[in-house]
């Protein structure tokens, strides 16, 4: 078939031996077409992106304000050496971030005035910074990562808990974060050293094994952000993490339960620990499903769920009590409308 | 247009690409000799592996009391054991630069692992794995009053993660990777199989497995970042309810209308087959230092594909027209449901000037359900026909939910940060919520929330640190009667460090909401506080020790009918749990490489309420090192659970013993 050349006005169709023609015609992939940018459209767009590069390309010599990285470890020669290991480390070998001889001053910014003074306010330090500009100073490297999406949504950074209150940045080896964050053990008692009363309720009976090692507590949320609240990590793209594991709970099914879908799982279960078999919000199944299924078709204003389903059973009798006993597809069935089997 | 705009943009990845394979060659000699610089920086006589590696045996007592309710819980039992194993290797493979083994929990109930190979040059390789039993036998949801009396489902599962991640590293802009996961689950259990008149506690075989195969690439520029992911999921489940012998039921000899009951042949089979599509698109960037922009766009959509076929012969009892009683009787249902899943997010945060941060973000939810069904029954009284029955069954749920959120936090100095802000969310939903019966209308619901926000950090000084958060709601439409509707949200943290060695931390939440609807009268109110102290002087060398203690409660008051006999009540719901921990770490007295540490203490959970509970755990440990490469320890464990008033029968204690030796490397 010939080949169709792209005009922003108009197609033309052409014969065979254009595919050797690389710019300024582009394959659409999938068609059999090639699309023309106007010449000085592609040349605007060649310097925007490779000049900036040249220029960075031929910066050899240090900024005005900066030391380098070897005048401070003329002083912090502990530091330096055990920054050697540490993976910051290959900033200094990164050349695209510009900062290959002072990579120390990459977070504790220019040096020259503090190696002239040896003034500890002459030079940045985190750890005496404002959480904002902390995380300011970490993530203008480590924003544009795919950890990083959520970050404006975390509560972490609403409640202004910087990057290094988790994170260590001249550690390395066995006491560095990134060690530790790789063993349940080590990512568990960094959450639960602020989330105590987390913590308090995994002590609970019936929980997720994190206590024991068997699950960390990144494993359903991600501490720097996530789309859904509480930082729950999503699974299957757009679903909560829960179905990461409990896939059998995701569906679609034939007949939903509604709150499944409108409400997060935290509606009735409690992850963290409860004193009910099935880590529900209630102690017994009853209080639970009913306080919804209570019987009432509530007055409505107009746009509420007025008919909740009643609980048309003598709930006198023990055996009515635990509803998931007979509705147990309570969170979706293929074969029931009651939820029964 | 649209197209020209796109090859636009692609163009740059194109010439990107080719910039960085041009000084691929020159970093070489940096790098070369910046592996010089480290080696000479390392201390002689490193490590190429390091790490330990954990092996024991457990002797337990005797379960006194529930069985069931320890396996639930606990699940623990004897044998050899590794209970924990990190080795790690550091070096010049051709394979590998590094890895990292870690285990855990092996021969018990939990066990996981985790590999991690990597050349930072070339690939990151990352492979977990994790093994759950699942074990959950406690009828006393059903009678507290006579344990036993009624069929309870029940479970004895085993559920299996496994997931491998393959990164890339061709250079340092462009990071493809590849993610395989499965996750599978198989096990037996009893079902309560319920038909008309009688129910039957048959056993239960349930199998199912998801798959996710996705794979992406990173592109990390100087001011921007973009994640393509694409996908798919596999999901396949597999349930099956059967008995081996006639049975009578929970009606035992109480007849039906003159007629005993039984069941003589019951078999369930439930087919699901699933599939999905995942695509993921995810960016940041921050083209100007005043403002960062992100954004993600999530997509999925769910199908499954289910058939149920059911059999039951027997002396059976139905309400349906004409059938009464009958001998057997075969359904089947056939069904398809698709769900379309959309969910996206922009964000953004401005900085006009330093000490003033806005963030604005906007998200997006959209949910569509689209399902189709067809039931077929047959019943027959001994081999004659007595009824069929057909249906089809066609339904939709969608739902929609939106949030628009503007915050400001300002930094008054670096000791005290301001923020305050605003969040609307709306959204609608139609669900089928008959308003007397699971087969009435669908109804159209609406979503309109308006809260606002509020918080602060202050550190009045170095050693302190305080953090408060506020949201204040007035919900003008909500779907549920138990929806967040008129509420608040409270929390506060505080971190004082009285001594370099001395930590106190204290944290309030507090949460109410109510809708004082006529009928509903909803009022949930919860709060928790929470205390802890940690002690470590001269950094935890000698004596480590920290406790805890929280109180937490719920109350929830809503209004419910009973019908029998027929009156308007409130239902009152209250739960109040304490929980105290206590975790103490101490040198013994010893010299040179035998120096002896004692561990002990665990944690304690009362709860009063609606259903008073108790749980304690303690537990201590002793390691002796023997050799710099051999440690010697003995742990006791003690678990306790009982119920004082209402489900005392599912009481259990029990003491266990674990020693071993620690390898290290």
């Amino acid at each position: 078939m010939p080949l169709t050349r792209c005009t922003p006005t108009k197609c033309v169709e052409l014969g065979e031996g254009l595919r050797e023609e690389v710019f300024p015609y582009f394959a659409i992939p999938g068609e059999n077409r090639m699309i023309r940018l106007s010449r000085s459209t592609a040349m605007v767009s060649l310097a925007v992106f490779f000049v900036p590069a040249w220029l960075s390309a031929q910066e050899t010599t240090l900024p005005k304000g900066y030391v380098g990285s070897e005048t401070c470890a003329g002083c912090h020669d502990e530091v330096n050496t055990s920054f050697q290991k540490n993976a910051h480390n290959k900033l200094t070998t990164t050349k695209w971030r510009g900062m290959q001889e002072r990579a120390c001053e990459t977070c504790h910014g220019p040096g020259a005035k503090h190696a002239e003074t040896n003034e500890t306010g002459d030079i940045l330090n985190p750890a005496k910074m404002p959480a904002g500009a902390v995380d300011k100073m970490c993530l203008s490297c480590h924003r544009n990562s795919k950890t990083q999406v959520g970050t404006i949504q975390n509560g972490h950074a609403r409640s202004a808990v910087s990057c290094t209150s988790c994170h260590t940045v001249h550690k390395t080896g066995q006491e560095s974060s990134d060690w530790q964050f790789r063993t349940a053990t080590g990512v568990n008692k960094k959450c639960a050293s602020c989330h105590t009363n987390v913590w308090a309720s995994f002590q609970k009976p019936h929980r997720h094994k994190v206590p024991e090692g068997a699950m960390t507590c990144t494993n359903c949320h991600n501490p720097h952000g996530s789309i859904l609240a509480r930082n729950i990590r999503t699974a299957n793209a757009a679903e909560p993490g829960c179905f990461a594991c409990h896939s059998d709970k995701r569906g679609p099914f034939l007949f939903e339960h509604a709150p499944v879908r409108t409400e997060p799982c935290s509606t009735c279960h409690e992850p963290h620990g409860s004193a009910n078999p099935r880590m529900l919000t209630r102690h017994e199944v009853a209080n639970q499903c009913l306080e919804c299924h209570s019987n009432i078709v509530s007055p409505t204003p107009a746009g509420i769920a007025g008919g909740v389903p009643p609980a048309l059973h003598d709930m006198r009798q023990p055996k009515y009590r635990n509803c998931t006993m007979c509705h147990q597809k309570v969170h979706g069935s293929n074969v029931h409308r009651g939820l029964l089997r | 247009m649209t197209l020209r705009k796109l090859m636009l943009m692609m163009m740059p990845l194109a010439v990107l690409a080719a910039q960085e394979q041009k000084p691929a060659e020159a970093p070489k000699a940096e790098e070369a000799k910046q592996e010089a610089k480290q080696e000479e920086a390392a201390p002689a006589g490193e490590k190429t592996w390091s790490g330990w590696v954990e092996v024991g045996a457990r002797w337990q007592s005797d379960v006194a009391g529930s069985m069931d309710a320890y396996r639930s819980i606990v699940n623990l039992s004897e044998g050899f054991r590794l209970p924990s194993m990190d080795v790690s290797y550091q070096g010049a493979s051709k394979l590998m630069k590094t890895m990292r083994l870690t285990a855990g929990n092996w021969g018990d109930p939990f066990n996981t692992a985790r590999l991690e190979l990597s050349d930072e040059k070339y690939y990151r390789y990352t492979t977990r794995y994790s093994n759950l039993l699942y074990y959950n036998f406690l009828p006393s949801f059903a009678n507290p009053a006579a344990p036993g009396g009624f069929s309870q489902r029940a479970y004895d599962m085993n559920m299996r993660n496994f997931d491998h991640e393959l990164t890339v590293l061709p250079n340092e802009r462009f990071t493809p990777y590849l993610r395989v996961t499965r996750n599978w689950s198989d096990g037996r259990g009893i079902t309560p199989l319920v038909v008309q008149g009688n129910e039957y506690a048959l056993r239960t075989n349930l199998d199912w497995y998801q798959q996710d195969v996705t794979g992406g690439i990173r592109m990390n520029f100087t001011r921007s970042h973009l994640t393509i992911e694409h996908g798919s999921t596999d999901f396949g489940d597999s349930q099956s309810i059967f008995n081996t012998e006639t049975m009578k039921g929970s009606r035992g000899n109480v007849p039906v209308l003159g007629q005993l009951l039984s069941l003589t042949n019951g078999n369930q089979v439930y087919d699901v087959d699933g599939s999905s599509r995942i695509t993921k698109v995810l960016f940041t960037a921050n083209p100007y230092d005043w403002v960062d922009l992100y954004g993600q766009v999530l997509y999925a959509n769910p199908k499954t594909v289910s058939n149920f076929n059911q059999t039951l012969v027997g002396s059976l009892y139905s309400t349906a027209p004409g059938l009464l009683f009958y001998s057997s009787g075969k359904d089947t249902v056939f069904g398809d449901a698709r769900r379309p899943h959309t969910t996206g997010s922009f964000g953004m945060e401005l900085r006009p000037i330093s000490r003033l941060r806005i963030r604005e973000t906007f998200e997006t939810d959209r949910i569509k359900t689209d399902t189709t069904g067809a039931l077929e029954a047959t019943y027959l009284k001994n081999t004659a026909l007595a009824a069929t029955l057909k249906d089809s069954y066609a339904d939709r749920l969608e739902t929609s939910l939106h949030r628009q959120t503007v915050e400001a936090l300002y930094d008054f100095s670096r000791r005290f940060t301001l923020r305050g802000g605003y969040r609307y969310e709306w959204g609608d939903a139609l669900i089928r919520a008959g308003s007397l019966s699971i087969t009435g209308p669908q109804e159209r619901l609406e979503l309109r929330r308006h809260i606002g926000l509020a918080g602060f950090v202050a550190r009045p000084w170095d050693k302190l640190t305080l953090n408060g958060s506020a949201e204040v709601s007035n919900g003008v439409k909500t779907y549920y009667r138990t929806s967040l509707q008129d509420y608040y949200r409270l929390k506060l943290n505080g971190r004082y460090e009285i001594r370099p060695d001395l930590l106190m931390t204290a944290v309030y939440n507090r949460m109410e909401n109510q809708n004082p609807a006529a009928g509903v009268n909803y009022d949930f109110k919860s709060q928790n506080t929470s205390v802890g102290l940690q002690y470590m002087p001269g950094g935890g060398k000698w004596v480590t020790l920290i406790a805890d203690y929280s109180r937490s409660t719920i109350q929830s008051d809503i209004g419910y009918l009973i019908l029998f006999p027929y009156q308007q009540a409130q239902s009152l719901y209250r739960d109040i749990a304490h929980t105290g921990m206590l975790l103490a770490d101490i040198a013994l007295p010893g010299s040179g490489v035998f120096k002896p540490r004692l561990t002990f203490g665990g944690s304690y959970v009362t709860t009063d309420g609606s259903r008073p509970s108790k749980f304690y755990q303690p537990h201590g440990k002793l390691i002796l090192p023997l050799h710099k490469n051999v440690h010697v320890f003995s742990e006791w464990r003690t678990y306790g659970y009982n119920q004082p008033f209402t489900y005392s029968y599912e009481t259990f204690r029990t003491n266990m013993v674990m020693t071993g030796i620690k390898f290290v490397l």
